[in-house]
Parts: structure tokens; sequence; C-alpha cells
């Protein structure tokens, strides 16, 4: 189950991808050999939620916005230890009404270990 | 010679992934890391641990600095450092860096505990390595910081290193080796090391290869800036003077920079032996090669007209009559020349009442007619006052040392008519030239190849600097700058490479060119390094081909064996 900032109402998202991100440089040499600097890494979630009622989409807007940090925890995932979770801010965007469409509207959000 | 550092170093470079460390440090409020304490007269021991505080405003020594770790606001740092055309001279390491200021830490006056100390000529100091070992890349002061405001707030920082406060440094002559201001027969590198010590550094914080030239006989420091005097001493020696990462101040002798192994000697004593391990780059650790030529110099002229203090002598005399109205005080103005123009004094005797009789001394005659026929008027004269000019400042001094080419004399007369005097000798210790020094190289060969000069628009290159005490060592400046730049050397420039935090300016490194199947030597002339978000780190190098050289070593070299003995 996903929750942000350990809300257990949180919308469950529609498409989810957990992944640790690699904070490194690689350079390639004349003969194409390769070295990698590496410094660390940062745990990042992509979310999309496709159909959100009004009162989830505001729950959501309620989480990302203000620019601050959101705690995000995963405890069905496929990580070693089933519990995927750290604390990060979000980067969202909201999807367009279309006049006539439907009220369900889409969010998508990364949200990365600060 | 690369930093020192660890067995495990050399793997961590090599190795496929390394793992980065970095580290940003800076003393905003100037604190004193605790522990260290600074001289006070009556409390602290002669030759104790307690350090003594520089006179600037800025103190010399980083190591007492509390720094506190800002590498968690670092969003990017680089730091330069070249040597210029030659590779002699003194230069300065750069370093930019730019923080996160989302927090407003670093805005002057907001943050209670650092806020005010947001100002320039703060330390800093830059590190980066791998899998734990952070090595130095740069430390020094920085400028005023530039904060910008919005969205992306940042404060960038511009820093230089020790060599810049060097260069705004005004010499008083101060210095422990000084004898009335000057520095008289005194070797450049005793020279640098006194300097060092007024400009507030300890003897820990420099090292000094020793000179390779005859002491300098005369050399006036006061009212110069002391990088200006650094830069003239290591052109005449074509010594080497920089800071390097740790702000350990160095001057490199002109033996230095290309001995690849062997040992050197330093001022203190203490011989250096360079392991003769180098960095080899091959097309597997570089990214690109540019080269260029270097300038092609053969034709090359020093000269010089060094000075030395002299003994005692007469060094001016009243060519006419000067009148001193009743009443009235009247300076007269001694301007010391020769044949060589304007003639520096070190010390002028005070002129006395040649009624006293004595030879060999200063004195002066008045009397009550101008041609000297009439009686003596000593008595209707007092000496006010003596001062020099055209030295380092003209201060009015009271006492017998003059620094300068000018001294002036001021009498009054005290009684009620007009005195004269006919006559006025002085005696002191000029610094006059002692050779007209003038010693050309040039290479036949490369002039029949390339045209005189042709990297100086064809025309000779001539050098003037006084400190060159020798035809010998003039000699030695011509023939070394003309063999290193006679062939069009190549020069690499901006090269990309697999970074090592480790490689110093001097290092000597191997090419190993696939193109051409040729394995070059070479010594690196500059470094470029920057650190940038997701620990991007680059390091560019410019590097120019030499041959190493094994110079003689008294004690280490065979006689008739392989090692070249130093021009």
């Amino acid at each position: 189950m996903v929750t942000i900032n350990s809300n257990n109402s949180t919308p469950q998202p529609t498409t989810l991808k957990e992944e640790y991100v690699q904070i490194q440089t690689d350079q390639i040499a004349i003969n194409g050999a390769m070295q990698r600097t590496y410094y660390g890494e940062k745990q990042q979630a992509t979310l999309q939620w496709d159909w959100l009622s009004p009162t989830d989409y505001q729950t959501l807007l309620g989480f990302f916005r203000g620019g601050g940090t959101v705690t995000y925890s995963n405890t069905s995932s496929d990580v070693s230890s089933g519990v995927f979770s750290f604390t990060g801010l979000p980067i969202f965007t909201e999807a367009e009404y279309i006049q006539g469409g439907t009220l369900y509207r889409k969010i998508s959000a990364v949200i990365r270990q600060q | 010679m690369a930093q020192l550092t660890t067995s495990g170093w050399a793997g961590n470079v090599a190795a496929t992934s390394r793992k980065l460390g970095y580290g940003v440090l800076m003393d905003w409020t100037l604190a004193t890391a605790s522990g260290v304490q600074f001289f006070t007269i009556g409390t602290s021991l002669i030759g104790g641990s307690d350090i003594i505080k520089s006179g600037g405003g800025v103190p010399a020594f980083f190591d007492k600095y509390q720094f506190t770790d800002y590498s968690n606001y670092a969003l990017s740092w680089n730091v330069d450092r070249r040597l210029g055309q030659y590779p002699y001279g003194l230069f300065m390491a750069q370093a930019d860096i730019a923080l996160d200021n989302s927090s407003k830490l670093f805005l002057p006056f907001f943050d209670p505990t650092i806020g005010s100390g947001i100002l320039p000529n703060r330390p800093v100091k830059l590190s980066v390595g791998f899998n734990g070992e952070l090595l130095n890349q740069f430390i020094g002061f920085t400028g005023k910081p530039q904060n910008t405001i919005g969205a992306g707030r940042q404060t960038i920082l511009h820093a230089y290193d020790a060599v810049n406060y060097l260069n705004s440094y005004t010499s008083t002559a101060s210095g422990v080796l000084t004898v009335s201001g000057l520095y008289t027969n005194q070797s450049a590198s005793t020279i640098v090391g006194d300097l060092l010590g007024e400009a507030g550094f300890s003897s820990s914080q420099y090292v000094l290869d020793i000179s390779l030239q005859s002491n300098i006989g005369y050399l006036s420091p006061g009212g110069s800036q002391i990088g200006d005097i650094i830069q003239a001493l290591c052109e005449a020696e074509q010594a080497l003077f920089f800071a390097d990462e740790n702000g350990i101040l160095r001057f490199w002798n002109r033996q230095h920079f290309t001995t690849v192994s062997g040992s050197y000697a330093t001022q203190s004593g203490i011989q250096t032996t360079v392991s003769g391990t180098y960095t080899t780059f091959t097309f597997a650790n570089l990214s690109e090669l540019n080269y260029a030529n270097t300038p092609i110099f053969n034709d090359v002229t020093v000269q010089a007209i060094p000075r030395a203090v002299q003994p005692i002598q007469k060094v001016w005399g009243l060519t006419s009559y000067q009148t001193i109205q009743p009443g009235q005080s009247l300076t007269i103005e001694a301007d010391f020349s020769d044949a060589n123009g304007p003639l520096p004094v070190t010390y002028v005797q005070t002129p006395v009442s040649s009624s006293g009789g004595g030879t060999g001394i200063s004195v002066y005659t008045v009397n009550t007619a101008s041609d000297g026929s009439g009686s003596d008027a000593t008595s209707s004269v007092t000496l006010v006052s003596t001062s020099s000019g055209g030295g380092i400042g003209g201060a009015a001094n009271p006492a017998d040392n003059y620094l300068g080419t000018t001294y002036y004399v001021t009498f009054h007369n005290t009684s009620g008519a007009a005195v004269y005097v006919t006559a006025m000798t002085l005696f002191g210790t000029p610094a006059t030239v002692t050779q007209v020094i003038s010693q050309r190289y040039q290479d036949g060969t490369s002039i029949a190849n390339y045209g005189t000069n042709p990297g100086n628009m064809y025309q000779t290159i001539v050098i003037e600097n006084d400190l060159i005490q020798d035809p010998s060592t003039a000699y030695a400046l011509a023939y070394v700058l003309v063999k290193n730049y006679k062939d069009p050397l190549r020069r690499y420039e901006n090269v990309p490479v697999f970074a090592n935090p480790a490689l110093q300016i001097g290092d000597f490194i191997a090419l190993v060119n696939a193109d051409t199947g040729e394995t070059n030597t070479a010594y690196v002339t500059g470094i470029r390094t920057s650190l940038g978000t997701n620990g991007q780190l680059q390091q560019y190098l410019d590097f120019e081909l030499r041959s190493f050289v094994h110079f003689f070593t008294i004690g280490s070299s065979s006689i008739g064996g392989t090692d070249s003995i130093a021009p």
C-alpha cells in the first residue's frame, strides 16, 4: 500500500515506478573505455493517477503543493525488504479538463529522495 | 611529484568505478580552531607553539581557522591553476564555488551565527577524492559573495590562493634579515623566506629550494608588493613560486621542474628524493587530444646591472655656495648619482662642522663670505634636520640611516646677518653597479629552420632583471630558455582525462599515443578540476612534452655517469 505523508487515505496510483537513481558520471575515453565516478543513490518514485475523483484530486494536491517535502512509503514494494520509503521533494503535473468531459482528473508525480 | 596518497590511491584512480567524496569547508566568521593560540608578549614562549599573528587584516595561517563543512550546500566548484607562457615566475590558482542558498544561510545578516560574516576574504578549502580518501584541491580566500535572489537562490564565490595575498601585501622592509631596510648579500631563496615571514607565514608554511646563483648584493624591498619582489626573484633564477593545493608556498629552482627523479636540495637543507614514478595516459584514460606547438625562441639576450653596497666613501659634494638669510632656514638637496644614473645610498653620515677638523667624514663649512674669505660662521647656524627622498617614501628620519637617491639637510641661521654654506661633503655607503651584464645565446640550426624567434614576432628576446648577479647565471638563463624552446615542442591543452586529484603542476607524465605509436614524456603545466551536479567530476590537463633530466647531485650521482650538469 502506497501512502504519502503517512496518510492511509492516499489514493493508490494507477502506475508506479520505484527506482534507485544512481548518482554517477561516466566518462568515455578515446578507445571507448569507460570510467564511472559514483557518488551514491537516491530513491525515486514515479506515480500516475488516471482517475481521480475531485476529493482524491484535492487530497493529492494538498500533499504536493507548497514546495515542501513529502514522506513516501510503499509496504508492498518489489524491493528486497518489501518496503520502499523515503522523504523527498515532489514534482507534479495536472492534466487538463476538457469541457463536457469527465470530472475524473489525472495527476502525475515524481517524488525524489532529498 | 603528485600529492601524497595512500597505497590504494593508484588503484582507486584506475578503477572502472570509484566512489566519489568531496568537501567544501569555509570559515565565515574567521573563528580560530580550538587549541590554537596566538603569541602574546609576556606570556608566550619564544620558539613555542603559539602562532605569531600577521600584521595584516587577514591572518596567514590556514590551519588555524575553524572550518565548517558546507559540502551539502555545494552546487558546483571548479579550480583552475596553470603556468604562464614560461615555466617560471609566480602563478596563482583560482576557484569558483556555487552554494545553494535556498535556506538563505549565506544571506548577509540573516543567519544569527554566520550572517555577520558573509563578507570577502573568508578562508575556503575544496577537496575531492575516492573511496574515502580526499585530497585538497584548493585553499585560499574568497572574494565578495554574490547572492542571487529568486526561485533559485545561489551564493557565488570566487576565490584566490595565498599568492594573491602576497600580491597585495606591501613590504615595509621589516623582515628579520633586513639591515637598515635592505637585503644585502643574501640568496634569492633566503630573501623569499624572509619576505614570507614578514607577511606572516611561518617556516612550516613554505618550502624553498636553494638558489642557483650568487647572493644578491642589494635589494630594497620597502614600498613594493611582496608578490612583485618574488616575481622578480623568480625571473632572475627561472624559478617558480606558487601555493600548492594544501596552501603551502613553494619556491622551485629551475632544476626542480625538469628533474623526475633523484634529489634536490631545499633551503632548509633537506634533500628530497623524487620517486621517479609518474602517471601514464593512454587512449584508455583520456577523451581528447588537442595539441598546439610551443612558441619557438632561439635568440635570447639576458641583461642585468646588479648592485652591491660598498664601504663608506664620499658620495656627494657641494658645487656652489648656498646663502642662508638671517633668521631663515635653508634646505640643501643632495642628489646622488653616478655614471649609471640615480645612485641609491643606504647610509649617509650626518655632516658636522668642518671647524672641528676631521677627514673622511661628512662635513660642512659656513662662512660670512660667499667666497670663503670671511670668518667662520659655524656658530651662527644649527643643523635642524636631515632626511632622505627617492627611496622608500622619503619619510623624515633624524637617524643616520637613509635609503634613497636624495638627501636633504636643513640649516637655520640664528644670526642677524646672512651666512654662506661654502662647502659640504657627504660620506655614505652607496649601492653601486658592480658590472653591466649582457649574455646572448642563439641556436643557429633553429634560426635556419624557423627564423629568429617566430614566437616573439621575429624579435630578439631581451630579458632585463637587475637581480641577476653574474654573467654565468645570465648565460644559463638564456641557454635554458633557448634549449627548451628552440624546437616546436608539442603542447597539449584542455585534455579531458579520467580525473586524478593527486596530480600537481610540474608532475611528469607519459603519454602513449596509439595513433602515432609514440610514447612521449611531458610535464603538467595546467590543471582544471571541476565538480558538478550528480557527481560530475571533470579534469582537464595542459602538458608540454619534455625529456626527463637527471641532474648531477653531489653525493648521489656518479662521476662520469649519465646525470647532466645543471645549467
